[in-house]
């Protein structure tokens, strides 16, 4: 088959053909400039406000029916989707609400509790919670959990943590998330004819898209083989899954790769790559590299709440609904929020070539450096494989906000006793501990863990290690933390992991959404 | 008790905003959502220096790109006039120098060069390929200015406070320095510009929170006549003193506009908007407090210190509430401008009393420790009987009643004042803190029409503008109110150079200073469908006595007889030929005049609760509860979201927000949202805010002031109160980094 010269998109039910140069401009320009769509506001361009969400149909929540209340729509940042990220999805905007030329409830509640001011900021807060409406309809909360909310007070903070506003000090908007009248909501997948736009997407859907314009060449793989064919001919073409690192880097580091693959079409089209399941005989979780950060977050909140805990404070919501784990592993960052449960949890990393097939390379091989990969040019992450353990696991990030915002410092600890007496002091069987911020790659502190073994498990034990730990690294000062920090931080963790595992423990945990 | 309130049928009541629709649909349209024909994109350079001169621009690789119009710098830009001096708001800029003016960098950021071409992404890529050699400096973006003993300016003084406070002794003194980063509005909307020249008149679509001023300075820059700017700005996505006065895009864009004779748009990105779009200077601030022994202030010393442009001379008042807040004999406040190699600072939320609370509500709580008294009873011992700065009454002070209220609320009582000894129920260590807040209460002169149309239509116009703080509502509740008909028939036209004249959008003065002036032109409206009632040959009320009639639900009627009896105002317009009924109403200001008789401020109180986990070094504010005496509240909806707005922007201070310049090139290196970062939704406490509303109708009849900057007043000293009560820690510099409480012994 062909390729395709353009990308093939509906916004607000309207098909849109784009080819040419203009693929390589971000949705949001495209809808403000283009289609004169100005609901939708640019005001930081990299993923960090929200000013710009919009919704998409989110085929990888493949469970939840297409059509009627409960359908999937999922909010990402406008500013960080260019075009090429996009074919083949249904992009719903502010101004695609509008059923019967009435507001909706959530518009409804958004005026009646004052919840906008400015305004400027509300849009964007409108489509997101719309797609929390539509959630909470369904009865799944905005933390990918399928248990009722909790508590939705915090759910709602959540859900709307990806979007800033500077004038109303949230609780007005807070109010109207609880107001929402959801008797009477209509979901957006209500307010469009899915089926026909559904039917018009998949006639281009088994086609790669390759354009080529202003001296750029973008292919969007319709299918695996195409995909590993491409990066063949054009080893060291940028791989943009989610977008939430490679876009913000274009929009705001001046990167502008020649070469771009693109996976969207991919997500849409191999299931294998975005599905999460639990091979029960081995008891390892088997992710699709290609899965939402939301996804593995909701596969996690079940069977390893600890780390759905962690991707609960990852980043925001819209992120989460864009980025993808490998793009998390291949960022290679050293503060990167998942490295350090995966590292303890002995993950493992699947890629595959033309030329080589397939390998996999345990976690803490894959890092040679700061943001060396073990990853030839030729190649890409299809799948993480995870084992589940029955063991005593925490998962620490320290930043300075403690939502969106980056890490300054992370750490990993997966501890088990040796069955003790009634009474007695346990004794450490077996320990992993990776840290994360202390050096060019996160760190697996195997002295440590070697050390612990047979160490009785108390204060005593884990001030020893935690002095370890200290001596061991050697942080770098930053704008996220200075190295005496770091150490510290270092240092105290291990005081704190022990103050929460030991049974005299007292230090509590964050409340999480669930 | 408030004072006796008039009942009213609108004021006062929660009003939805009558733009809510407009917003929650996206089809409010803010100055960078104008698209006109033939425009033009607009994209800056910006140096990469902050201290040097420009021995170069290559700019051929950008001009040859397709779409590019072409690339305008020093070389070949268009006249650009100086602004004319004024003293006061009706030329006011913060950066006088126009832009391209020398070949000079004195900031990173500032703008050398500008792209235009026929996209946005053609105007970016030229941008970023414009070539500029500079000669480079070392620039100076140092803090810590008093090292540099710079000579002081005696801003106020009473008594001698020098002598008083060497002469306490030891143990009832403190001295202690105060440092607050630059801080950035980082209003969500960024700063932008639409111009369209057509030969003659220039209309310029800006965000800006001063129409006005914003005319006369183009007009002025580019040599126009003001008759010919018409500035408009209908949606303002916020400002927070950000957009008070024109800065270097507007300038650049217009010059575009009226030299290329096409629409230019201008939008500045992120970036853009920290280098050059203004923020509250770098401050220190050095507090020197004596006592007696039962803790009556004795002398009050406030040095400050902020940072200013090369070129400008910004002053940061940090001494305006020290002046009047507590009582004592012998103040002396004084102060200087370190000038370095940064943007022009500007006015941002409260300026002056916002960093000057921090500083001298820090250093009254290290006071009440000291004296080992409790910090709200220090406060009450203080209470001065009248304005002691400028020896006049006090219009309406309830600073007291704002603690009691607060403290009860909050329950204060059960405060053990020992270090890190309190605990919540999860055993986290607990901080208390409290801190006062106080800001101006004034006016600026503005007028107001209320038009009556035949059509049934009544128009609100004044040539004021609404930044997100309600005003299209206020307008529309003062002309509903005194109209007498329902909010719904109101149409409120503001944001336009066109319509009379109306306040700038800055020291939480438009509702104040705009009541009196539609209170009058509705009133006179009324009074004038009613003379033409009487006298108009073909109407039913000919020759009836004026004040006999009443207006009323829309209605005219006798006075005798129900409204429902009467004729409605447009039915009777239409009869006797009338298209439309005008009524004008102005008030004075109040405002930068000579000594006033009253001194008007609003008060409040915040307390804050923090907790402390000392093994990972986490820090979260809790819970507060911030009790506001600021007269009426107009709208309840929109006052208490602009007081829980001030707080979590008051979170951000205390705890995160603060531009960091990099030393060797000077740049603000967190210019950006990930790197700058402000409270979101999961950060927001509890928050329990509290209007006392004592009605003064000093300054306007229904006894409103300002709401806007208050709440933000006070918070971050209320903040480091509290975290030193939860870990021992003191902490002088903001914002409060976790580094800095790693010393604590909690
Ligand atoms: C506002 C904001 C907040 C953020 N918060 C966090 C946070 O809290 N914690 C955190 O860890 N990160 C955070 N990030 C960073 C980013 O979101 C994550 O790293 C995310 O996991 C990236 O996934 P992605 O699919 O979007 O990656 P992309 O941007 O698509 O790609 C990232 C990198 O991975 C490569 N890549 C992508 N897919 C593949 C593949 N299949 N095979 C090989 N290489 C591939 C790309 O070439 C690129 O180098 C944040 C980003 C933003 C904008
Ligand atoms: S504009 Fe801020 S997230 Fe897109
Ligand atoms: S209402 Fe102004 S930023 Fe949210």
């Amino acid at each position: 088959m062909g390729h395709r010269d353009f990308v093939h998109f509906y916004v607000n039910g309207k098909e849109h053909r784009v080819g040419g140069a203009a693929v390589f401009q971000t949705l949001s320009d495209y809808l403000r400039q283009d289609l004169y769509l100005c609901g939708t506001k640019v005001v930081c361009a990299e993923g960090d406000c929200g000013a710009c969400s919009v919704l998409v149909l989110d085929r990888q929540r493949s469970q939840a029916p297409v059509t009627g209340s409960g359908s999937a729509y999922k909010a990402v940042n406008a500013c960080i989707q260019y075009l090429y990220q996009i074919d083949g999805a249904h992009i719903v905007t502010v101004e695609g609400l509008k059923a019967q030329n009435a507001i909706n409830a959530v518009q409804s509640a958004m005026v009646d509790q004052n919840g906008a001011q400015c305004g400027y900021c509300t849009p964007g807060f409108i489509t997101t919670m719309c797609a929390l409406a539509q959630d909470m309809q369904a009865g799944v909360s905005a933390c990918g959990s399928k248990d009722k909310y909790k508590d939705k007070t915090t759910c709602i903070k959540d859900a709307l943590t990806g979007n800033l506003c500077r004038c109303t000090g949230y609780e007005a908007i807070i109010q109207a998330g609880l107001a929402i009248d959801l008797d009477t909501f209509q979901p957006v997948a209500d307010l469009y004819d899915l089926a026909s736009i559904d039917e018009s997407l998949q006639s281009t859907r088994q086609q790669s898209v390759s354009i080529q314009a202003a001296q750029r060449l973008v292919f969007v793989p319709a299918d695996l083989d195409s995909a590993l064919g491409f990066l063949a001919g054009q080893p060291g073409a940028r791989i943009v899954s989610g977008g939430t690192d490679v876009s913000v880097n274009i929009n705001k580091r001046g990167l502008l790769p020649d070469v771009i693959l693109s996976t969207c079409l991919l997500s849409k089209n191999d299931a294998t790559l975005t599905a999460i399941t639990l091979d029960t005989a081995s008891n390892t979780v088997i992710i699709g590299a290609l899965t939402s950060l939301k996804n593995v977050e909701a596969f996690f909140a079940e069977h390893v709440p600890e780390f759905a805990r962690v991707l609960w404070v990852f980043g925001s919501p819209q992120i989460r609904n864009a980025g993808t784990l490998a793009g998390n592993i291949a960022n290679g960052s050293p503060i990167g929020d998942s490295l350090p449960f995966l590292f303890v949890a002995g993950a493992t990393i699947d890629v595959a070539s033309q030329a080589r097939g397939r390998r996999s390379v345990a976690i803490d091989a894959f890092y040679k450096g700061y943001k060396q990969l073990d990853l030839a040019p030729d190649e890409l992450i299809v799948g993480i494989r995870v084992p589940l353990t029955q063991e005593i696991l925490r998962l620490y990030k320290v930043s300075r906000r403690q939502h969106l915002d980056i890490s300054g410092f992370t750490a990993a600890f997966a501890l088990s006793l040796e069955p003790t007496a009634m009474g007695a002091v346990p004794v450490i069987k077996k320990l992993r501990v990776a840290l994360g911020g202390v050096a060019a790659t996160v760190l697996r502190m195997r002295q440590i863990e070697d050390r612990a073994v047979g160490m009785t498990h108390d204060a005593t034990t884990w001030a020893i290690l935690g002095e370890m730990a200290r001596s061991a690294i050697d942080p770098l000062s930053d704008v996220r933390g200075a190295r005496d920090y770091r150490l510290t931080l270092a240092r105290n963790i291990f005081d704190k992991f022990y103050l929460e595992t030991s049974e005299t423990g007292t230090a509590p945990r964050e409340p999480i959404c669930k | 008790m408030p004072a006796k309130n008039i009942e009213h049928r609108i004021i006062g009541k929660a009003t939805d905003r009558i733009d809510g629709p407009l917003k929650v649909t996206g089809q409010a349209k803010y100055t960078s959502d104008r698209h006109l024909p033939g425009m033009l994109y607009a994209v800056p350079v910006g140096a990469t220096i902050a201290n040097g001169t420009i021995q170069s621009i290559d700019d051929r690789e950008a001009r040859a790109l397709p779409g590019v119009l072409g690339i305008y710098h020093r070389g070949n830009i268009g006249q650009i006039y100086r602004v004319p001096p004024d003293k006061g708001f009706d030329f006011k800029t913060d950066e006088a120098r126009p832009p391209f003016e020398d070949d000079t960098v004195r900031y990173y950021g500032q703008f050398v060069a500008v792209a235009v071409a026929e996209t946005l992404e053609a105007a970016t890529d030229a941008a970023s390929r414009v070539k500029v050699q500079y000669q480079a400096q070392t620039p100076n973006v140092k803090g810590r200015f008093f090292e540099e003993n710079p000579k002081l300016k005696v801003e106020s003084e009473r008594g001698n406070a020098t002598e008083a406070f060497t002469n306490a002794t030891a143990a009832h003194k403190i001295e202690q320095i105060y440092s607050s980063p630059a801080q950035f509005h980082s209003a969500i909307e960024l700063h932008g510009t639409v111009a369209d020249y057509d030969g003659r008149q220039l209309t310029v679509y800006e965000t800006t929170q001063a129409i006005g001023t914003h005319r006369n300075v183009i007009a002025a820059m580019l040599g126009l006549d003001v008759q010919n700017v018409k500035v408009i700005s209908k949606f303002l996505g916020s400002g927070f003193g950000g957009k008070l006065w024109p800065w270097t895009h507007s300038v650049l864009a217009c010059t575009l506009a009226r030299d290329l004779g096409r629409p230019i748009k201008l939008v500045n990105t992120r970036k853009a908007v920290f280098h050059t779009s203004g923020h509250r200077p770098e401050i220190e601030q050095r507090i020197r407090l004596s006592a007696t022994p039962q803790g009556h202030l004795t002398s009050i010393q406030h040095d400050y210190i902020n940072h200013a442009a090369m070129l400008d001379k910004y002053v940061e008042t940090c001494g305006e509430a020290t002046k009047y807040f507590y009582s004592c004999p012998n103040v002396k406040i004084s102060s200087a401008v370190a000038k370095r190699n940064v943007g022009s600072p500007t006015s941002m939320r409260g300026p002056g009393a916002v960093p000057g609370l921090f500083a001298t509500e820090s250093a009254l709580d290290e006071l009440a420790i000291k004296l080992g008294m409790d910090p709200v009873q220090l406060r009450i011992i203080n209470e001065p009987q009248k304005d002691e700065g400028l020896d006049i009454p006090f219009a309406s002070r309830h600073l007291l009643e704002c603690y009691k209220t607060g403290a009860q609320k909050f329950g204060w009582d059960k405060r053990n004042p020992k270090v890190g000894s309190m605990r919540n129920n999860d055993g986290l260590i607990l901080g208390w803190g409290t801190a006062g807040a106080g800001w101006i209460a004034e006016r600026i002169p503005a007028q107001a029409s209320v038009e009556l149309g035949h059509d049934g239509s009544i128009k609100v116009l004044c040539g004021t503008q609404d930044i997100g703080t309600g005003t299209y509502t206020i307008l529309a509740q003062i002309a509903a109110e005194e109209l007498k008909v329902p909010l719904d028939r109101i149409e409120v036209k503001l944001g336009d150079t066109t319509l009379p004249p109306g306040p700038l959008s800055g020291g939480s003065m438009v509702t104040g200073s705009v009541i009196p002036a539609v209170q009058q032109a509705a009133q006179t409206a009324a009074k004038l469908v009613l003379s033409a009632a009487a006298t108009a040959p073909n109407s039913p009320y000919n020759g009836v006595d004026e004040k006999e009639l009443d207006f009323k639900d829309g209605m005219v009627h006798r006075k005798s007889e129900d409204a429902k009896a009467g004729v409605p105002f447009d039915q009777l317009l239409k009869t006797c030929k009338y298209k439309v009924i005008t009524g004008k109403g102005q008030s004075a200001g109040t405002f930068g005049g000579g000594k006033p008789k009253e001194s008007r401020h609003s008060y409040g109180a915040h307390f804050v609760e923090v907790t402390w986990q000392p093994e990972t070094a986490r820090l979260r504010i809790n819970r507060v509860v911030t009790v506001i005496d600021a007269g009426k509240i107009l709208n309840p909806k929109a006052g208490r979201n602009q007081i829980e707005g001030s707080i979590v922007m008051g979170m951000g201070m205390a705890l995160f927000e603060g531009g960091r310049y990099e030393s060797r090139l000077g740049a603000p290196i967190n210019s950006n949202f990930a790197d700058y970062v402000m409270a979101v939704h999961l950060d927001v406490p509890d928050l329990d805010v509290t209007f006392l509303e004592f009605a003064n109708t000093d300054l306007n009849a229904y006894g409103a002031r300002g709401i806007g900057e208050i709440g933000l007043a006070g918070f971050a000293a209320a903040t480091c109160n509290a975290v030193y009560h939860a870990t021992g820690v003191r902490v002088r510099d903001l914002p409060i980094r976790i580094e800095d409480l790693l010393t604590s012994q909690v």
